[in-house]
């Protein structure tokens, strides 16, 4: 374990992937703060500037955006009042107040520092459960691989707010983007209606920033510019010792909610920044403060939302399976590299994985270092009106996918898929379960059709090998959740 | 006069859904060689996702017609910003192997900006020349990509 974590550090140190993990965590924080861009499409639009790297940078880099956006979120949400994405959106509502008091450096402060803890925390957790819960995977067959990612997915679609039913139409339409290519097995091209470009199937960045940054352009425009900025200057950004005691047990808990949370798939930041809220609300001994600027509801969130963003990775990385849309894009930048994410990529590339454990910690590290005193810089990026940024947007989209193939087609395929995200969206159609439905979608056919091979064509070996059978049994009660409207959020 | 049901967004979104899921089926029977069960071919994976994709659309599409009251409320469409922002990016891809990327640039700004709630000409004019002089210090300068600048120039 020490050996391991140190040739983690001895990658992470490295000059040149210190200078990526920095440049990821800046730029991700740069474009988390502004309003009205959420980390998914920060990491989506900066995705393609990636490509050149080296495999390891590449990664370091993109969880550098990852963090660095949902630190930026939460700069938005207590200052702004505008949930940037909806992990912060819980943030909002004590972290505003608390800015109206005059309080809000404490809780950008408070913010900082708690998910600073629970960063530490969850790479600790990686790097712990990470190795042997892939060693554990590497015993499953096609069976449980299927049954896994059939968890997952339905998970993803009954867990995530919103419709379960139309979650999961969303799951089925995206894996039936996933088929649109060449089959591997059979060499016939699917779905690619004679359009050659289509013949190496949909590109991922084209789907990612289609579905998510053309389509939310589209919706931000809709409604009014919501402004009301936090514009007086920031007095006191140190929390005073009473502050750092209120918010101490709440961090504590919140980091043990947000790690339980992160690894479950489909649950991911937003759901444990929200139950950590309701915890502390309901254990207060004066529920009453909560919503009038509680230092509590700015603390366990934050380091509910950030254990949760790291433990993702424990899935990700170790069984290839990702739990949230930000994971399926890390997944997919590591599918771009030529890495098959899985349960063999610690033991065949451990220097990639303790890299990216060891960088995430480093990574985190910076922010507090890097947001704390730069909070007078971020309090003027937020004052950038929508009208200049949205169209800057769309130039980050288009130079992206036209550069990953040098080829306009991928700008025509991002702007199509920006307007069924846009008429899905507007019929209340979730686009996270799709993007994992198009990632997995490869993956589980060709485990399907494995496992049918090997078990000879009889699909009973999914309920009586006992791995498998325990992910369908979890699969049923998460169904079984979905009929109880009571567990789910709305 | 539109039918209530026109622009309920569960039935909206079941007859979207059921259309993709038909669709898919239609094309991989014709299409695809099915294959048996041991052996599955690449249409049986397909038809199995439209089939149950048609599923969903049916019963959504269905809770739309049947519960009008239990689902969410008419769906009101702006299609303004949307169509400005896909336009734009459609002029972008057009234009860029043709004309080079200043006035590509130039015209998904002007584009994409018809899409916002206000359109001030000085604005979107400033805006333009001061991202476009950004796109080529980093996209070209910097990450070396081979765009031209306008047809026949290049910088690298």
């Amino acid at each position: 374990m020490i050996e391991n974590l140190a040739l983690g550090f001895a990658v992470a140190f490295s000059l040149q992937n210190l200078a990526y993990c920095f440049a990821g965590v800046a730029l991700g924080t740069l474009i988390g703060v502004l309003p009205g861009i959420t980390p998914l499409v920060a990491i989506g639009m900066l995705f393609p500037l990636t490509f050149t790297l080296p495999p390891i940078a590449s990664l370091i880099m993109l969880a550098g955006i990852y963090y660095g956006a949902q630190y930026g979120g939460s700069t938005t949400a207590i200052l702004v009042n505008l949930p940037g994405e909806t992990a912060s959106a819980v943030t909002c509502i004590d972290g505003y107040q608390m800015a109206r008091q005059g309080r809000a450096g404490p809780a950008l402060a408070v913010a900082a520092l708690s998910s600073f803890f629970a960063g530490c925390v969850g790479t600790l957790l990686i790097a712990f459960v990470g190795p042997p819960l892939g060693e554990w995977a590497l015993r499953f067959g096609p069976w449980e691989y299927c049954a896994l990612m059939l968890m997952g997915l339905v998970a993803s679609a009954v867990l995530a707010h919103g419709d379960a039913v139309k979650g999961l139409a969303m799951v089925a339409l995206g894996l039936l983007f996933g088929i649109v290519g060449t089959d591997v097995n059979s060499g016939w091209a699917r779905y690619t209606f004679e359009v050659p470009e289509l013949v190496d199937g949909i590109g991922f960045t084209v789907i990612a920033v289609g579905l998510f940054a053309v389509a939310e352009i589209a919706l931000n425009l809709e409604s009014r510019e919501p402004r009301e900025v936090f514009t007086g200057a920031i007095p006191r950004l140190l929390p005073s010792r009473r502050d750092v005691g209120d918010a101490a047990w709440p961090t504590i808990r919140g980091t043990a909610v947000g790690s339980l949370f992160g690894v479950l798939p489909g649950t991911g930041p937003a759901l444990s920044s929200f139950a950590a809220y309701m915890l502390e609300k309901k254990i207060a001994r004066d529920p009453a403060r909560f919503g009038a600027g509680a230092i509590e509801g700015v603390a366990a969130p934050e380091a509910a939302n950030n254990a949760a963003a790291q433990t993702g990775f424990i899935p990700t990385l170790t069984l290839g399976i990702p739990g949230s849309a930000v994971m399926v894009l890390m997944v997919g930048a590591m599918m771009m590299h030529g890495l098959a994410p899985g349960p063999q990529v610690i033991a065949e590339k451990p220097e990639l994985f303790w890299g990216i454990v060891a960088s995430m910690w480093i990574g985190n590290l910076m922010l507090v270092v890097l947001n704390l005193p730069l909070v007078g810089l971020w309090v003027r990026l937020l004052r950038v009106p929508y009208r200049w940024l949205f169209p800057s947007i769309v130039m980050f989209c288009c130079i992206g996918n036209y550069s990953v193939n040098n080829n306009p087609v991928d700008v025509y395929l991002c702007a199509l898929l920006g307007l069924l995200g846009y008429v899905l969206a507007k019929l209340e159609c979730e686009p996270a379960p799709l993007l994992l439905g198009y990632v997995l979608g490869p993956l589980l056919e060709e485990h399907l059709r494995r496992a049918m091979i090997l078990g000879r064509g009889d699909p009973s070996l999914f309920v009586t090998r006992p791995i498998s059978l325990a992910f369908v049994m979890g699969t049923a009660l998460v169904l079984l959740a979905m009929l109880r409207p009571t567990l789910r959020r709305d | 006069m539109i039918p209530a049901f026109f622009r309920n967004k569960d039935f909206l979104a079941g007859a979207l859904f059921l259309a993709i899921g038909l669709a898919a089926i239609h094309i991989a029977d014709r299409d695809y060689p099915m294959g048996t069960a041991l052996r599955m071919g690449p249409g049986n994976f397909p038809v199995l996702l439209g089939g149950i994709l048609g599923l969903f659309g049916i019963y959504l599409a269905a809770r739309g017609l049947g519960w009008p009251e239990k689902t969410p409320g008419p769906v009101a469409w702006d299609w303004r910003p949307v169509s400005c922002i896909v336009a734009s990016m459609l002029l972008f891809g057009f234009l860029l192997p043709r004309t080079g990327l200043v006035p590509a640039l130039a015209v998904m700004f002007i584009v994409a900006a018809l899409g916002g709630r206000e359109f001030r000409w000085r604005e979107v004019l400033v805006l333009t020349v001061v991202m476009t002089a950004f796109a080529v210090a980093v996209f070209v300068y910097l990450l070396k990509l081979p765009f031209q600048l306008v047809p026949g120039v290049y910088l690298l």
